[in-house]
């Protein structure tokens, strides 16, 4: 029998009947069970529910179950969705930014640093091995509009006057959440460029040395080639992190003042545990997920082409 | 002859068997089958809760029944609550409802209709006076004319004023009218050590709660009899004038202020006064955590018309998933018990039974409890029907953004007030 004749499923059934591949697919199994049971049967079940009118706070006769792409429908007409959709590319992009050029900088003057290393890179790490929801309740306390620390020398450095507080502000609200961020998450891009710094090999700066090529074209024409994929793979965590950034500004503001950090996680959660919409929370979050995917699918298809370039 | 010798020997062995049935009901003798059992009681973190759960051990002793409490946060307390109803797991057996959720819980089925405990001799404690409890509360409970639980907390929003800042700056307290009011706001604000008043303007409940007081000031309301809304008229926008107007004499963070940071301020008496919920009388005069003991005094939120509370308690009810619905009904008649209650007073507990109020020594030491007294023949209502969490998430930003400067007084009523009409429209109101 030629394969050309056979189903795709047949042809797959031949290949797990043979002994061999029998027993590598009793290793996989496992794993396999493992993690439709973890990843895609809790997606199924929420797609499931995105499509449907489950509502918390309501009896399930009162349900009108499945309802079609409605509550996509619904969405897609909300401002709200739209505005919290706009201050998280907006709240992304800048964090994301700043980190990666704070973080690049840092790395290049760590970079070869031997003394007192140790205790830099600890220090440096300390805000990001803290919980997220820690950080921003302890910001909370920072940025108290009374005695607030950040507060207090905001104001005697005549940057906020003691009528504003920092979050208090609509102005000002979105810029202190950004900080926090930038505060927690720029050690890990210090991080994993310094190491991508460190295993960067040395012959091209040899021969940029006996060239004599100023610093900056070193940078430019040696370092910052060789660490694209390193600054690739960093930028897709950081960006995919970003986007779902919930743990702050529910610590924070919870959204407010008015709509200024009202980010998409913050839209999902509001929709969920203040309106009891399970059903429209989910249809947001694969909205959300399908964002990141496209973002993340650019990213990766980037860093693919330029491993094949370096 | 015979034949009435014969009603009145009826007549007298019913009392008789009434008055033994009287006579003969003890929680332990109620509670002997259920001893060994485990009920849940998720609560939300109130002095009442505190208390109650200080408590505990003597039920425990007396009934053998095991009560563990969760305590949560006003809305992860709800959060937990519907999770546990919608998917009927029956975690929990007793649950403390907000009034403002009954609509909602009662037409999902999560909650049981307390009749049949009510009217079940074995379980009911024949010395609980039911009348009791104030009428207001009490209405609080009900659905339909059927009551769902027991009145636990006594929760009324009123004008928290410190008698001695007011006295240091000479000004006459308390203000009666909101003109008296903003008059007050800004003799007394002195900023950055003493602010004229707080707010608790975050987008959240609490703005919505606090702009009701002011709306119902200025002779206002969200919608009228007929479910037509009213919240955008003249009165409306008047009152979110003045609400805006207050933060001038405010702290300046309070659009992110709940009443947690109202309290606190208060305690330190870094603002003159606030509208706040009278069950933090207690915190007031605690001397380890408030600054102004025996300073804080209470009157209703000045207007324009009748005086002005907002009512905002809750009852202990039983989840219709609970597995232990009678040991549940035994913890809760325990638990808003007239003793129960009386000697949680000191604790900074806020009863619910017009008794407790009554006391002559708890309305000296505190002087909340003849605010509280007067306020529960008055006070007003926020909307009861399931649609109110909607409502609430329409208003608490449109508020808050006009409190922010983020949006005009009249464009944030008008922008509200076809959403509200609309879920009045879906909800079958009109």
């Amino acid at each position: 029998m030629s394969g050309r004749h056979l189903s795709l499923f047949q042809r797959f059934g031949f290949w797990i009947s043979s002994s061999e591949n029998k027993f590598k697919w009793s290793l996989l199994l496992p794993t396999l069970i493992l993690l439709a049971l973890i990843t895609v049967y809790p997606t199924i079940y929420a797609f499931n529910l995105a499509l449907s009118d489950y509502n918390l706070a309501r009896s399930a006769d009162s349900l009108q179950g499945y309802i079609g792409l409605q509550n996509f429908r619904e969405i897609l007409k909300d401002p709200s969705f739209w505005s919290s959709l706009k201050t998280t590319i907006f709240f992304t992009v800048v964090v994301v930014s700043i980190e990666f050029f704070l973080g690049l900088a840092i790395a290049l003057i760590l970079q070869g640093t031997v003394t007192g290393s140790k205790i830099v890179r600890t220090i440096i790490l300390l805000p990001m091995i803290m919980a997220p929801i820690v950080v921003g309740l302890i910001w909370t306390y920072l940025y108290q509009s009374e005695f607030g620390l950040v507060t207090f020398i905001l104001r005697k450095i005549h940057i906020m006057s003691y009528e504003s507080a920092p979050l208090a502000r609509v102005g000002t609200a979105l810029p202190s959440l950004m900080f926090v961020d930038i505060w927690q998450w720029t050690p890990f891009l210090i991080m994993v460029l310094l190491a991508g710094l460190e295993a960067l090999p040395t012959a091209p700066y040899e021969a940029a040395r006996i060239d004599k090529a100023s610093p900056f074209l070193v940078f430019r024409k040696i370092t910052l080639p060789l660490l694209k994929p390193v600054i690739l793979i960093v930028l897709v965590l950081r960006i995919m992190d970003a986007i779902r950034v919930f743990d702050i500004v529910y610590a924070l503001t919870e959204g407010g003042p008015g709509e200024a950090t009202d980010v998409l996680s913050m839209f999902i959660y509001r929709s969920a545990f203040y309106l009891w919409g399970i059903g429209k929370a989910s249809a947001i979050s694969f909205i959300l997920l399908y964002i990141i995917m496209i973002v993340s699918v650019i990213l990766v298809n980037l860093l693919s082409r330029t491993k094949e370039t370096v | 002859m015979f034949r009435k010798n014969m009603v009145w020997l009826l007549v007298v062995m019913l009392v008789l068997a009434l008055a033994s049935v009287a006579y003969g009901w003890s929680l332990e003798e109620a509670a002997k089958q259920y001893a060994g059992v485990t009920i849940r009681f998720i609560t939300e973190t109130t002095p009442p809760s505190y208390w109650v759960e200080e408590a505990l051990p003597e039920f425990e002793k007396v009934t053998g029944i095991k009560v563990i409490v969760e305590r949560q946060a006003h809305p992860h307390l709800e959060e937990k609550a519907l999770m546990d109803f919608a998917s009927k797991t029956g975690i929990y057996d007793v649950f403390n409802m907000d009034y403002s959720w009954t609509g909602k819980y009662v037409k999902a089925g999560y909650i049981e209709p307390f009749e049949q405990y009510m009217n079940n001799p074995k379980l009911v404690d024949p010395n609980n006076g039911l009348k009791d409890f104030y009428p207001l509360m009490w209405q609080g409970t009900m659905w339909d004319g059927k009551a769902y639980g027991y009145p636990f907390d006594s929760v009324i929003q009123y004008l928290f004023w410190n008698k001695t800042i007011f006295d240091k700056y000479g000004v006459a307290g308390p203000p009666k009218t909101p003109d008296e009011w903003m008059s007050s706001m800004e003799k007394l604000n002195h900023p950055p050590d003493l602010y004229g008043t707080g707010m608790m303007a975050k987008r959240h409940l609490s703005v919505v709660c606090e702009w009701l007081c002011v709306l119902w000031a200025f002779k206002g309301q969200l919608y009228d009899d007929k479910y037509s809304v009213m919240l955008n008229d003249e009165n409306g926008i008047k009152a979110t004038e003045f609400y805006k107007k207050m933060t001038k004499f405010a702290p300046p963070g309070v659009t992110t202020w709940t009443w947690d940071d109202v309290s606190t301020a208060l305690q330190q008496g870094t603002i003159a006064q606030s509208v706040q919920w009278d069950e933090n009388y207690g915190s007031m005069e605690n001397p380890e955590e408030s600054k102004i003991v025996g300073q804080m005094r209470y009157a209703p939120v000045p207007s324009f018309g009748d005086p002005v509370s907002h009512y905002g308690g809750s009852s202990l009810c039983v989840p219709t998933s609970s597995k232990n619905k009678e040991a549940a009904f035994l913890f809760i008649q325990w638990a808003t018990s007239q003793d129960i209650q009386k000697r949680g007073v000191g604790k900074g507990s806020s009863p619910t039974r017009v008794s407790v109020y009554e006391v002559q020594e708890f309305r000296d030491k505190f002087p909340s409890f003849s605010a509280t007294d007067t306020a529960a023949a008055t006070t007003g209502w926020r909307p009861r029907i399931p649609e109110w969490d909607d409502m609430v998430e329409i208003l608490a930003l449109e508020i808050n953004s006009v409190v922010a400067g983020a949006k005009d007084v009249k464009a944030a009523l008008d922008d509200s007030a076809p959403k509200i009409d609309a879920l009045l429209k879906k909800g079958g109101y009109k």
